[in-house]
């Protein structure tokens, strides 16, 4: 009889652990975004893009007189400088990517079945540098923001479209992705979600908490407190950061998993990026 | 009586000092504690959960070592021995706890 009640409960304990297990990148998302589209019901779906000022009126006025010069023109320039400026060899970057490197944004990061791994916007342009013999950019800020933020103004209005390939290798960098946006980590121990899922719309002292939903779509963002243009990893430092946990590198597995997973979390809503935040 | 009272306070003196003496670290001391706080941070950041300070504070500690310190470099490596070890147990409880927390 013993053995009977033990074989049940085992039964019933793999049963309950691959129920969890088996939740699928869409029946993810679309818990994901049910979750904030009720929490926040006074919000129009496509409202989500645009972050904190989705959900905060007075911040937003300011964001939008902001956004009448944004402070991040003059990177978009600068980046659109440097995207047409050819390498050494003659070739530019949009010999490196889909439709010559236009309206591509949307689809990225994508798992990339060859290399086996995640491929971000910023990494695939530093392949494509160093496939031309050119030095990599540094990832959080400079070139490589300017860049990807003319990259993703021609992306505007794009769909996002990431895809989870049916391939063990790219469902396991989504769950390990998925494994560290609610993973607690530094001395503060928090995670990701802790803000932005349960904490959405409750302050941390003065600053109100963005939902997570649409939390990619605007990057690199011009940020008042950089005084520059930064990308989705410098932003993903800084969080780790705050909470008192050591970063990972930027472009590292780590942060290009979590870019993944986040990013498919918001399949659906439209790109808008570059962006300006606080 | 006052023989008797200064031998007292002589014998107490010099059993303070002597258990003063035994209290101070030494360089090797500190080595020790010091490998072992880096060790626990490095298996911490091995395990995803290295906490942002510990290795300022361990490179604080070498520091105060350097200038003589060596009782509150000794400090400084307790704290980041303790924030090594604090990594390592988030990181295993953590790995237990984080599907309970995913949007379903």
């Amino acid at each position: 009889m013993k053995k009977l009640i033990a074989c049940f409960a085992l039964g019933c304990f793999f049963a309950g652990v691959s129920t969890v297990a088996l939740s699928t990148p869409e029946e993810d998302r679309i818990a994901f975004q049910n979750y904030y589209l009720t929490k926040f019901s006074d919000v129009q779906y496509d409202d989500f893009v645009n972050g904190v000022y989705s959900i905060d009126m007075p911040s937003r006025e300011q964001w939008q007189t902001l956004e009448e010069f944004p402070p991040y023109e003059l990177a978009l320039e600068q980046g659109e400088t440097l995207f047409n400026t050819p390498f050494a060899n003659g070739k530019t970057y949009a010999d490196c990517f889909e439709n010559g490197g236009i309206g591509i944004r949307q689809n990225y990061p994508y798992f990339d079945l060859e290399q086996g791994q995640v491929i971000t916007l910023e990494l695939a342009i530093n392949q494509c540098r160093e496939a031309n013999g050119e030095k990599p950019f540094k990832y959080k800020r400079g070139k490589i923001a300017e860049l990807t933020a003319y990259m993703a103004y021609t992306s505007r209005g794009e769909t996002i479209n990431v895809v989870v390939p049916d391939d063990p290798r790219a469902l396991a960098a989504y769950e390990m992705g998925k494994k560290f946006y609610y993973t607690k980590r530094g001395q503060l121990n928090f995670a990701c979600a802790d803000c932005h899922v349960g904490g959405s719309g409750g302050y941390i002292r003065t600053e109100l908490l963005s939902p997570a939903l649409g939390h990619t779509s605007h990057f690199p963002v011009y940020r008042l407190k950089w005084g520059a243009i930064g990308t989705l990893h410098r932003r993903f430092s800084g969080c780790n950061q705050q909470v008192r946990a050591k970063a990972f590198k930027a472009q590292g597995e780590e942060y290009r998993n979590l870019e993944y997973f986040l990013t498919y979390m918001s399949n659906g809503l439209t790109y808008n990026g570059p962006g300006v935040r606080k | 009586m006052k023989s008797i009272l200064r031998t007292i306070v002589a014998c107490a003196l010099f059993f303070t000092a002597g258990v003063v003496g035994a209290s101070e670290p030494t360089a090797e001391d500190f080595n020790k504690a010091f490998a072992e706080a880096n060790d626990a941070r490095k298996m911490a950041g091995e395990l995803g959960h290295e906490w942002r300070d510990t290795a300022k504070i361990l490179k604080q500690a070498q520091e105060t070592a350097a200038a003589g310190d060596l009782k509150k470099a000794m400090e400084l490596v307790a704290v980041a021995k303790l924030q090594g070890e604090a990594g390592i147990v988030q990181a295993k409880r953590e790995g237990a706890l984080w599907e309970g927390r995913v949007i379903r």
